[in-house]
């Protein structure tokens, strides 16, 4: 875990030394604002309840956590440093979890940073704060898995673009998949596995203020699959 | 190659142990509820209810697999049932059935079809699709027609349970106390939630007396009520029965420009004072209130909606009730209409508790009613001189006494009325809940939203026939409240402005700033060392 270690500190040094990691949180911070209280109509709804808000966080990590993620491998591809850092004394497990770390760490400081939203809600109402420490467990676990996916999608492409809309086109299918036995009016064991499959299905028991096992597992699934599947991609790739 | 095959190898052992995880967590999981009221764990009521059965229940949830594959709900529902059947010791058994398969059985349990629209080869049809939970004990049953949610399951079908098992159906009677205002009418929505909380609901005649199978009368209004008619109340009282009166000391009239004025009729006042609880012809006002919408006219002769405060109707804070009642414990919120003071006496046979108050900046009308949001500006003429906090809801319990022992003292009936006679019954172990504010438990409550006001009544209701069990279980469900924690409307406007200011410039700009300088911080660094 030392040499992980190492990799994550560059990484995320790597993140903070140009502008993408303070242009992500500002954005992510503006946007989350902007869209609960003026779109969402916090105010206005005048219910105590957070809900909008965390149903928010996944939406904006389908389209930033790719624009994040994107330069993971591509980046290290297009400026001939892969090959470099493939001859360094780091395994595959080295790179990939230091990397993986890296975007979850930023991740977790952009979804910190949104912590003064909730904070100031109990001002006007009574939140019950078990269930918001629920949805945040929830947010957690997606973001963790978000990155993992985005890392395995830049491990696979070459260029950063590509990585991008791929990661997105990718997280936006999670985030529907819920929707497909409805709109195909699906039943039985189809729906069943489309509904596993879908992040919107998970997040839901988190969303009422329970951590079920099962949801639980799902994300460090999609994880573990993930970053293993991505760690595969540069073993072999040393092969070739 | 040796090592190539041996990693392909590992791979498919972890892609598979991923596999077999995925399968097994859906067999073998656990649930921490994180909410402080545990809203989404079984209760203990739940975890002991096999004790009160003497025989076996049998639970089926009826789910459409089409519904099952659209909606998390049933996932939900089910697991829901499943644990309650885990921990009842055989005494319950949960089956899952699909009611497409057997539409007469399901419907002959009184599950109802629901229509959910469908896309099916690119065309929009309506399907019929069950989601509902029959419970069977010996021969007979009773069913939760439609069940989507777990919000309120457990204390429907609990209760459900109970009255199926003791054969005891709860009727709750509703007299309306109001010449103006028509049951069918005025109380849809509290006939409505009373139905859900699982009361027969039935309407009272005024000047009849009150059968003894109904568990709970509700006395909603009392400006027309009678000495007549507080002798049949007085009497189902005595017979053991359980009240809950809705009352005013002024009357309001809306459809006449809020004109108020003080309830000449005393029938219902005067018994609440003979059993300790006194009801002042005087209006309450607060400054936590509702914000109204309010027809005001023109200068060009038209009318617009203007939303004012309006401290008439008052928002009761869960800071003021009473935390030791099993009533107010945990209470959602409640927004009463018009309602007046109310004193009582303490009595070591009956107890009486205040429920529900005032805040402390609270104040009267005493004398002349403004309740016009176009006569704002007096409603604070009383102010200074009676600013205090003042109870509006009580609850007693134990023993009364008849308010009708004098044989001298008995109304008068009218011609073709049953003539009053004093009851050989002289006491009787009861209890009671009085709130003033009778409107807040028409269908005005549609116009604010107030629904807490119904939850609040099937709680009262839920009290009075000793339920107080189930009522533990209804009260931690969560129910998102309003953000009405900040009274002052311009105290909570320019807070408001500041969360904007935070969220949205200051925090943002925080992070500009400290990119810009950590990068400047950079930029002069590798400046130096390229200098050096």
């Amino acid at each position: 875990m030392h040499k992980a270690s190492i990799v994550f500190r560059r990484e995320l040094k790597s993140y903070f030394n140009v502008p993408i990691a303070w242009l992500f949180i500002v954005i992510f911070n503006l946007a989350i604002s902007i869209f609960f209280f003026f779109v969402q109509q916090f105010f206005a709804l005048d219910r105590a309840d957070l809900r909008p808000y965390f149903s928010l966080l996944p939406l904006f990590f389908t389209i930033l956590v790719p624009a994040l993620t994107m330069k993971m491998w591509a980046e290290e591809k297009k400026q001939g440093t892969y090959e470099m850092l493939m001859t360094m004394p780091f395994s595959e497990f080295d790179l990939v979890i230091g990397k993986f770390l890296a975007a979850f760490v930023l991740l977790l400081i952009a979804i910190a940073s949104t912590v003064f939203i909730p904070i100031t809600m109990f001002l006007f109402g009574y939140f019950d704060p078990g269930q918001i420490f629920a949805q945040y467990i929830g947010i957690f676990l997606f973001a963790a898995a978000c990155s993992a996916i985005g890392q395995y999608v830049s491990a696979n492409t070459k260029s950063q673009i590509s990585a991008f809309v791929v990661t997105m086109i990718l997280l936006i299918i999670l985030n529907i998949f819920s929707q497909i036995p409805l709109w195909f009016n699906m039943t039985g064991k189809i729906a069943d596995v489309i509904n596993w499959l879908s992040v919107n299905y998970h997040y839901n028991s988190f969303a009422k203020g329970v951590l079920d096992s099962r949801d639980a597992l799902y994300f460090l699934i999609i994880t573990t699959g993930f970053l293993y599947a991505t760690m595969q991609k540069l073993y072999l790739g040393r092969w070739r | 190659m040796d090592r190539l095959i041996k990693e392909k190898q590992l791979m498919f052992l972890i892609f598979g142990g991923l596999f077999l995880l995925a399968l097994l967590s859906n067999l073998y999981f656990f649930r921490i509820d994180f909410t402080v009221s545990h809203s989404n764990t079984l209760s203990k009521v739940a975890r002991d209810f096999y004790k009160e059965l003497p025989d076996t229940v049998r639970i089926t949830y009826f789910i459409s697999p089409s519904l099952k594959a659209k909606h998390p709900g049933p996932q939900m529902i089910e697991d829901f049932l499943l644990e309650l059947q885990a921990v009842s010791r055989g005494k319950i058994i949960v089956s899952i059935s699909n009611p497409e398969k057997d539409t007469y059985r399901a419907e002959s349990l009184g599950i109802k079809p629901q229509q959910m629209q469908v896309v099916e080869k690119s065309e929009q049809r309506i399907a019929l699709v069950y989601s509902g939970i029959a419970v069977e004990y010996l021969d007979r049953s009773f069913a939760l027609p439609v069940v989507i949610t777990t919000d309120t399951l457990e204390y429907e079908l609990l209760k459900g349970i109970r009255a199926l098992v003791n054969q005891k159906e709860n009727i709750a009677g509703i007299l309306i106390g109001d010449g103006d205002k028509i049951f069918d009418q005025d109380y849809r929505y509290l006939k409505s939630y009373l139905e859900k909380g699982g009361y027969t609901v039935q309407e009272i005649e005024r000047g009849k007396r009150i059968e003894t199978n109904v568990a709970v009368l509700f006395v909603i209004g009392n400006s027309a009520l009678t000495r007549y008619d507080a002798y049949f109340i007085d009497q189902y009282i005595m017979h053991g029965g359980r009240v809950f009166f809705a009352v005013k000391g002024v009357n309001i009239n809306p459809n006449y420009n809020l004109i108020a004025q003080p309830v000449m009729e005393s029938g219902i006042i005067d018994l609440l004072a003979s059993y300790g609880i006194f009801i002042k012809r005087e209006l309450v006002l607060d400054v936590s209130n509702l914000t109204v919408p309010f027809q005001q006219p023109t200068y060009s002769g038209m009318f617009t909606i203007q939303y004012v405060p309006y401290p008439h109707w008052i928002v009761i804070d869960k800071k003021y009730v009473n935390s030791n009642h099993i009533l107010t414990a945990r209470f959602n919120g409640m927004d009463l209409y018009w309602p007046s003071p109310i004193e009582y006496n303490d009595n070591k046979a009956f107890v009486i508790q205040s429920l529900i108050k005032t805040t402390p900046k609270a104040w009267k009308q005493t004398k002349a009613f403004y309740t016009s949001p176009n006569d704002s500006r007096s409603y604070t003429l009383e102010r200074t001189d009676t600013e205090g906090s003042y109870v509006l809801g009580v609850a007693g319990e134990g023993i009364l006494k008849t308010a009708f022992a004098d044989p001298g003292n008995l109304p008068q009936p009218e011609s073709g009325q049953e003539e009053p006679v004093v009851s050989e019954i002289k006491e009787s172990k009861t209890r009671l809940v009085v709130i003033t504010g009778s409107d807040s438990f028409s269908d005005l409550v549609e116009m604010m939203q107030s629904d807490v006001n119904l939850n609040f009544a099937v709680s009262i209701a839920d009290w009075l026939v000793q339920s107080d069990d189930l009522l533990s279980i209804r009260t931690r469900s969560y129910k998102p409240e309003r953000l009405d924690k900040i009274k002052d409307a311009d105290v909570r406007t320019t807070v408001i402005i500041l969360v904007y200011i935070l969220t949205i410039g200051i925090i943002p700009l925080g992070f500009v700033i400290t990119g810009l300088l950590l990068f400047n911080k950079r930029k002069k660094k590798e400046q130096l060392a390229r200098l050096a």
